[in-house]
């Protein structure tokens, strides 16, 4: 766990923040979140068949105190899991809704706890995209989805 | 008085006819289509039951297309009438010189219970459009104006002026007109028939295969098939001469009906009788499984106004029960694929036409019946408009069984066909519309795209245009993708899809008619998207909405405002066997016509939807772990829950004729109050008026109560209940 008394209170956009880590490296969180989102994008696009839906790589993604609305990541391992399992039964399994993400940025970090914003894009046949943001943490080198920590939700 | 026919008997039928269907037709269904495989699509709005002269209408079949498809702007029609004959030339146009009643100087009643005479013909049964005394227009007859006179109507009729069967009327009169007007007009304009249902009442019927409506052009097609369609089939059709020169034979290859055909007819003649139970239930059956062999994917089978005759009788020409429909639905789910439960008649004195002791009169003051349901509720009738009843019963099986709504325009009651008042019928799209999603080729809308989409469940249907545009999705929750980043994401496909009057094409979502295929425990998001249109719709009228001044809303009902959106949801079990026959037939209100999973899950309002200037409403809501397979569909309307005399306190329709009954014509008594008082200074003459006071009724009781239903989405488990109907 990267020490919070590094962080300053917040980040903008075009800054790259020097911080002392384990070993003495320096951590651009900036950098991490485009290596995050690539490694997201990879794991999402990969969701479409039994090796991707078996492959670590997504859960790896998420904190193990992962917790978002009362879903936590052993609810994504389960899910992913689930559906591999069905796909073996039911080759017209629907599957989900795959993609992008992009414009990647870090912003308002505190104590580790840091917001990613970017835009989310669909591109099966019409173009959709939004806008979105979420809870990461920065542990080592590497941000992980946080969530909001909430039991319940309201979506 | 109901006359019921006991559940035994009804059970025999039933059993008897287990032997004529083949339950292995049923498709085994694969999930909705890939998004880039799928071809891009409008909803485009129609009607398809609605009459001329040529059966018991009151105009030409120029005028209704005019009214119809210029003035009320729809995109595609079906001119329908009923099968038998008519003795009346529907082809010829109203003489446009000559003014028709009331701008003659007649007038209509002022105060009620009006007399039927007050417009001229209404009471002899003729037009009041083009009096017949003026012997002009369509009001007369084929004897009188065909070149060859009465040797020209072929059949052995012997009335004069002599009745031309519905056949010949299609395959040599009405077809070229329906052709001409659509190519003139570059829109999908065909001719079908509104069937009288051996054994039941009505259902509107295609047989598109070798007419060319536009886009087509060049050599003209025809509509042969239609006509023996309705030769073979109609029960009002008692010709005998197999078309004369057409020398049809009404076999269907592959059935048992042979047996049953009349030897020179080439038909089953006869229906429901008491000598003949159920002979006329066999021979609609036949009839959907001819179109099956003849036009398979160019037909569809669509009862109408199902719940209006009453239970169905194994003895008579009634309503259908839900063993009818499974029966129909099994012979043929890509022709009898869901029925007309928002009827037409909206603005007649019992909404719909539904009404307790239908058809009895003060000579016979116990001769009706009972519709089901003793009327409509919010102007749908009750096997729809019942949460847990046979719509929900028939989806409950993961059937293909989709809901559509008409016009069954006939005439304007005491008004004329150019006046905008009404205590009868509306225009089609003038205050009902079915919005069906058709994928256009070559960038033209077809007929048979349009009979696709009909066929694919992607519609929804409405009144009063309470909406216009409606984007309707189920997704898989992508379990890597931030929650609320997923909802917005889902949420902006709907929104974007309705702005362009299109529809979610994203892998892992299925829109309606479609089912999304998902492993137990998967979380489920439904998204939805309707556009409240800003401006006017066509009610004539502007002043503040009766029903709604009850409870202090001041709306005009010229510009209805959505109140909510109730997400329906229910299980689905799997098909029943005609065997089972328990589970498989009885009356509304019967296990066999229930789902009691069937429930109100989610409502929507302007307290959790979203809100744009343009009219659009967008909200979203998540089915947490499903683990059974089951569907969603939904209902609006502009009339809030506990609505006095509307709705009930959860916001289901009530009975419309307990809100303006009529008088009931078995008793000798003044006309009854009514339940809304239409106090408006501009409340219009023609309203229920008792002692002085006026009552929402006819025309404006159906502006006031506005109601849309969609089409379900299905969502199917693995190792759950397959989904058999939907793709």
């Amino acid at each position: 766990m990267i020490t919070p008394r590094v962080f300053s209170s917040s980040i903008i956009f075009s800054a790259v923040l020097a911080i002392s880590a384990c070993g003495g490296s320096t951590f651009n969180v900036q950098e991490a979140a485009t290596q995050f989102a690539a490694s997201l994008n990879s794991g999402l696009a990969a969701l479409t068949g039994a090796s991707g839906l078996n492959s670590k790589a997504l859960p790896d993604l998420f904190a193990d105190k992962f917790l978002d609305g009362g879903y936590t990541k052993a609810d994504v391992v389960n899910t992913l899991t689930a559906n591999s399992k069905a796909l073996e039964t039911a080759p017209e399994l629907s599957l989900f809704p795959l993609a992008a993400i992009t414009n990647t940025t870090i912003t308002g970090c505190d104590n580790g706890i840091c917001t990613l914003n970017g835009t989310l894009t669909n591109s099966d046949a019409d173009t959709t995209s939004v806008d979105f943001s979420t809870k990461v943490i920065v542990i080592g080198n590497a941000i992980y989805f946080y969530g909001d920590q909430s039991s319940t939700s309201s979506i | 008085m109901s006359k019921q026919f006991a559940l035994r008997h009804t059970t025999a039928a039933v059993a008897t006819l287990v032997g004529l269907i083949s339950v292995s037709t049923v498709q085994i269904a694969v999930a909705a289509e890939k998004a880039k495989s799928k071809p891009a699509g409008t909803y485009v709005t129609g009607d398809f039951h609605n009459h001329s002269t040529c059966s018991d209408g009151q105009i030409s079949m120029q005028k209704l297309i005019d009214k119809s498809v210029k003035t009320f702007g729809l995109d595609w029609f079906v001119q329908a009438d009923h099968g038998g004959s008519s003795a009346r030339n529907c082809t010829l146009r109203e003489d446009p010189f000559e003014p028709v009643a009331p701008a003659l100087g007649m007038t209509t009643s002022a105060t009620g219970p009006w007399t039927t005479s007050t417009y001229p013909g209404i009471s002899t049964g003729i037009s009041g459009g083009q009096p017949a005394s003026s012997l002009k227009g369509p009001n007369q007859s084929w004897e009188s104006t065909l070149p060859g006179g009465r040797a020209a109507i072929k059949g052995d009729g012997t009335a004069t002026p002599k009745a031309m069967w519905r056949w010949q009327e299609i395959q040599e009169f009405q077809y070229k007109v329906t052709e001409d007007e659509s190519r003139a007009r570059q829109k999908p304009i065909w001719i079908g028939v509104e069937q009288n249902t051996p054994g039941h009442e009505h259902a509107s019927t295609v047989v598109l295969q070798g007419q060319r409506p536009w886009p087509q052009s060049g050599v003209s097609g025809n509509a042969t098939l239609q006509a023996q369609y309705e030769y073979c089939f109609d029960r009002s059709d008692t010709d005998t001469s197999r078309g004369a020169d057409n020398q049809w034979d009404c076999s269907v290859a592959g059935t048992t009906s042979t047996d049953a055909l009349d030897a020179t007819a080439r038909k089953i003649t006869g229906t429901n009788s008491a000598t003949t139970l159920d002979l006329g239930h066999r021979k609609t059956v036949e009839g959907i499984k001819w179109m099956k062999e003849k036009a398979p994917t160019t037909s569809y089978f669509v009862p109408a106004h199902l719940e209006r005759a009453g239970v169905y009788l194994a003895n008579n020409n009634r309503g259908f029960n839900i063993e009818h429909l499974r029966n129909f639905n099994n012979a043929a789910p890509d022709i009898a694929f869901g029925f007309e439960s928002m009827p037409g008649h909206q603005a007649s004195e019992n909404r719909g036409e539904y009404a307790p002791n239908r058809g009895a009169s003060l000579a016979n003051p116990t001769g009706g019946f009972d519709s089901v349901g003793l009327g409509t509720y919010g102007g749908t009738g009750i096997y729809a408009a019942k949460i847990g009843g046979v719509w929900d019963a028939l989806l409950g099986e993961g059937r293909k069984w989709w809901f559509f709504a008409s016009s069954d325009y006939h005439n304007r009651g005491s008004f004329g066909p150019d006046q905008r008042e009404s205590d009868q019928d509306f225009y089609p799209g003038e205050y009902q519309k079915d919005y069906v999603m058709a994928r256009k080729g070559t960038n033209s809308l077809s007929a048979e795209a349009i009979i696709d989409g009909l066929r694919s469940g992607n519609s929804f249907a409405g009144s009063g245009d309470l909406i216009d545009r409606l984007a309707f999705v189920a997704c898989a929750a992508n379990p890597a993708i931030p929650r609320p980043a997923f909802k917005a994401l889902v949420e902006k496909a709907a929104a974007n899809a309705a702005l362009k009057n299109a529809e979610v094409r994203i892998d892992g979502c299925a829109t309606m008619g479609e089912k999304l295929v998902v492993a137990p425990g998967a979380d489920v998001v439904v998204a939805i998207a309707v556009r409240d249109p800003q401006g006017k719709n066509f009610s004539p009228y502007s002043f503040p909405n009766p029903s709604l001044k009850q409870i202090n809303i001041t709306q005009p009902l010229d510009m209805p405002v959505l109140d909510h959106i109730d997400v329906i949801g229910g299980n689905v079990t799997g098909f029943v066997s005609p065997t089972d026959t328990a589970k498989y037939a009885g009356i509304e209100g019967t296990a066999a016509a229930s789902n009691p999973s069937a429930a109100i899950k989610k409502v929507f309002n302007s307290t959790n939807w979203t809100a744009t200037a343009d009219g659009l409403r967008v909200m979203s809501y998540r089915i947490p772990a499903v683990k059974v397979s089951q569907y969603v569909r939904l209902r609006g309307t502009n009339l809030p829950a506990a609505t006095p005399f509307e709705t009930d306190a959860s916001g289901n329709p009530l009975n419309d004729y307990d809100l303006s009954p009529f008088v009931d014509a078995a008793k000798a008594e003044a006309q009854k109050p009514g339940k809304v008082v239409c106090a408006d200074a501009a409340c219009p003459a023609h309203m229920r008026t008792v002692n002085g006071v006026k009552y929402s009724s006819l025309d404006v009781a159906a502006w006031s109560d506005l109601w849309f239903y969609s089409n379900p989405v299905y969502i199917e488990v693995t190792g759950s209940v397959k989904v058999a109907g939907a793709k």
